[in-house]
């Protein structure tokens, strides 16, 4: 937030630097108390049989480390699981700019994935440089207005977004159940519950890989940017990594640099001055939300068309539910999601090397992010730990109270 | 800023400090390890507790809990040199002690550690995105038998296996038409195992209304919800068998929920066919006096915690899927050469599927019960009972 307030005079770029540091102080020292805390709890887990407490301490963080950076495989890996956590996270940021808490994000995430991979498989014959975006436009604008429905019935009814978007999270995922468990996507040919393969040109083509076998993807030939047969290029990171980024920069323009921008901002910060400043509050609760499912309807497109390349039933489990910690983290500032997706993203991939190494539950990666999370909403608790003097006009207002 | 820096300092400072705690507390861990069950013997023996003793109880107790593991990896260590074959498992979503096929396949694979000798390892899988890193990590790495647990792993399973052909896998309740030379299915026949338990169902229901709560509707839960159908109508043709799926296998809730509602219907046997979701089921109809009936393993030491739990003498049986014999089985295949993609079947014929004894309930499994049971098990072994199920 401090890095966006408007300084009278021209900032400086040691100004910049300094409101900078202040911004990510917070967030980086909850994320080392959380690791120390996670050190405590590891030390006084460890399995016996694994050297001593010290060394299972530090095999445990280096093997997750060694896990999420440790190689060019890892770290796509990272990547990868990364970028659905920038777009749902931007997703989240957008609607706390407006002063609404979208915890639908999981549910918009579902019918944006829903959306792409229904045009991703059945239509057939168009060349990619169309296809691939019309597949990717489907998921947005589902997912949006998916997303724009609870946002016009907070405007104009009252019900608030915090129900109704999880109500509506439910309705996506049955929706999605009946479609691809035992409704008409359902590939009849598979055992497993899950649509088929999408078209070959409605992929989001990996970036460096080998030809994938097309017994494996339903016949389909899925050809990466670059073919290698080299296994340590076998990544899996595709073009919505880019995706991701450039929604990034879009929301930053957007909320930084035009009309729409301030007025979602402006609708946020205060509303009964929005309106008496003549601006719509329906107009911008319904466009912000529709952008946020758009946005987290773009991280379920990715992962359908990217990754998986069809959907299944049981497709995510708590994108949309951990990207609102990551807005969190990155204190609702749209530049700042990146690096707290790749933390996240780099905790869920070196989870699996760090357990088996030290046989450590990976619960225990679940338990340091929810420390970083408390940490980084209760801040008072890290400004206690460290002894940092709260500065004029920093505290953050992410999402409003009940009622009006 | 300076407090800042102060607050670092003392940070690092204590890093050492809990080192050094750390130092001393896992000598006396190693010591421990191998004197626990004479420590505890000197306890039980004399009464008195030792000094040495009350200073350190938590630690005596966790020694204690870990050292059988502890031990076991050191017989391990010591017979490795018979194969070293490495063996790792990849759960489903869960754990390798959640109670459900997660852990009964990691059982399997610690028999195979103590018998065979080979090294063990494992990773849990969070979510259904981590199947294809989690089995890449082992095949890109030392493992020479891979073992995935759970049908949703299907897809993941055959593309690892197939980029490295060099490496063995098996996976749990999932048969390919046509698997890479490499990849093994370990499939049960759950209808039998149902067909069984539905036997039982039918002979214990006095209200003759009887449910069960499923998983996520995927060929192996289907399979037991028809299987128990039948077993239970061949029994009694008159029989209402309510049926619910529920698309989760992690959600207690929704299980528990479902099973009240069946409860209401006036179902008096409940069998809970779907993991965490249906032990829900079970443990809330148990605890209102409905008799009940677990899956996959013995619920009777998972979910009833060995009876110590409410409701553990309304557990009449549970229908078993012996996964670890299946594990133990592949990995004993990989080692004697004997290792194809043909797919194993758990059946009653080969003891693949079975049900479980009574327990504390076994004044209700009369010895007819049990006989009338164990025939209809003889019967499918022989082929003589077909449970229709396809």
């Amino acid at each position: 937030m401090a890095v966006q307030v408007d300084v009278p005079l021209a900032p400086t770029r040691r100004h910049r630097a300094a409101a900078l540091f202040r911004a990510a102080l917070v967030p980086a020292l909850a994320i080392l108390t959380a690791l120390v805390i996670g050190a405590i709890i590891i030390w006084f887990s460890a399995p016996s049989n694994r050297g001593t407490r010290l060394e299972v301490v530090v095999a445990a963080y280096r093997g997750l480390f060694a896990g999420a950076f440790g190689s060019r495989v890892a770290i796509a890996n990272t990547l990868v699981e990364a970028t659905p956590y920038i777009l749902a996270g931007l997703a989240v940021t957008v609607a706390f700019k407006c002063g609404l808490f979208n915890i639908g994000a999981e549910g918009q995430l579902f019918m944006g994935a829903l959306a792409s991979t229904t045009v991703g498989f059945t239509i057939t014959g168009l060349p990619a440089i169309i296809h691939l975006p019309l597949a990717l436009i489907a998921g947005a604008v589902a997912a949006g207005l998916w997303g724009a429905i609870p946002g016009y019935l907070r405007a104009r009814t009252g019900a608030h977004e915090v129900i109704t978007t999880i109500m509506f999270n439910f309705i996506a995922f049955r929706l999605v159940d009946y479609f691809i468990v035992s409704g008409p996507l359902r590939d009849r040919r598979a055992s497993l519950p899950r649509t088929p393969f999408i078209q070959a040109n409605a992929q989001l083509p990996r970036f460096v890989g080998p030809l994938e076998p097309a017994n494996l993807t339903g016949g389909q030939e899925y050809r990466p940017l670059i073919v290698t047969t080299d296994p340590g290029w076998n990544i899996r990171l595709h073009l919505g990594f880019l995706i991701a980024l450039l929604a990034v920069w879009i929301i930053w323009w957007l909320l930084n640099r035009t009309t729409t921008g301030f007025e979602i901002r402006t609708v946020g910060a205060n509303p009964e001055a929005a309106r008496y400043a003549g601006m719509s509050i329906t107009k911008n609760f319904v466009l912000t939300m529709a952008l946020s499912g758009a946005l987290a309807g773009l991280a379920g497109a990715g992962q359908a068309l990217g990754l998986e390349r069809n959907m299944k039933s049981l497709f995510s489990s708590g994108y949309g539910f951990d990207s609102i910690a990551i807005a969190l983290l990155a204190r609702s500032n749209p530049i700042a999601i990146i690096p707290a997706a790749i933390f996240w993203g780099a905790l869920n991939t070196g989870k699996g090397e760090m357990q088996a190494l030290t046989g450590i539950s990976s619960d225990l990666i679940r338990i340091i992010q929810a420390l970083v999370i408390m940490f980084v909403a209760a801040d008072q608790i890290v400004r206690w730990i460290f002894r940092i003097r709260q500065a004029h006009g920093e505290q953050m207002v992410f999402s409003r109270g009940w009622g009006k | 800023m300076r407090k800042l820096l102060t607050g670092m300092l003392m940070l690092v400072l204590l890093l050492p400090i809990l080192a050094a705690c750390g130092a001393s507390g896992t000598g006396g861990d190693t010591t421990g390890t191998t004197g626990s069950s004479a420590a505890g013997a000197s306890t039980a023996a004399s009464g008195l507790p030792t000094p040495a003793e009350t200073e350190a109880p938590s630690t005596a107790a966790s020694t204690a809990a870990s050292s059988p593991a502890a031990a076991a990896s050191g017989s391990a260590a010591t017979s490795a040199s018979g194969s070293g074959l490495r063996v790792a498992l990849v759960t489903d979503v869960g754990k390798v002690n959640d109670g459900t096929f997660n852990q009964f396949a990691y059982e399997g694979l610690q028999r195979a550690e103590r018998e065979l000798g080979v090294t063990i390892n494992y990773v849990e899988s969070q979510q259904p995105t981590d199947f294809e890193t989690n089995l890449e990590r082992f095949a890109a790495g030392d493992a020479d038998i891979i073992i995935g647990v759970g049908f949703l792993m299907g897809d993941a399973m055959q593309k690892v296996a197939t980029a490295h052909p060099d490496k063995k896998f098996a996976i749990v309740d999932f048969a390919y038409d046509a698997a890479p030379p490499n990849l093994k299915g370990l499939v049960f026949a759950e209808d039998q195992a149902a067909y069984m338990v539905g036997t039982m169902a039918a002979l214990v229901s006095q209200s003759n209304t009887i449910g069960v709560v499923g998983g996520v509707q995927i060929p192996p839960v289907e399979k037991f919800v028809k299987g128990y159908e039948a077993g239970a109508k061949a029994q009694n043709p008159d029989i209402r068998v309510l049926s619910v799926y529920i698309p989760s296998f992690t959600d207690p809730a929704a299980g528990a929920e479902a099973a009240r509602s069946q409860i209401a219907e006036g179902a008096d046997v409940i069998f809970g066919a779907g993991g965490p979701t249906g032990s829900g089921g079970i443990e809330v109809a148990a605890r209102e006096g409905k008799f009940v009936i677990g899956v996959d393993q013995d619920e009777y030491a998972t979910t009833f915690k060995g009876g110590s739990a409410e409701g553990a003498d309304k557990l009449i049986t549970s229908a078993l899927k012996r996964v670890d014999n299946a594990v133990f089985t592949a990995v004993q295949d990989a080692i004697n050469g004997n290792f194809t993609n043909e797919v194993y079947v758990g059946t009653a014929e080969n003891g693949g599927v079975d049900y479980a004894p009574a327990h504390d309930a076994d004044e209700v499994v009369t010895a007819e019960i049990k006989a009338k049971v164990d025939e209809v098990k003889q019967g499918l072994a022989n082929g003589t009972i077909k449970t229709g199920v396809e």
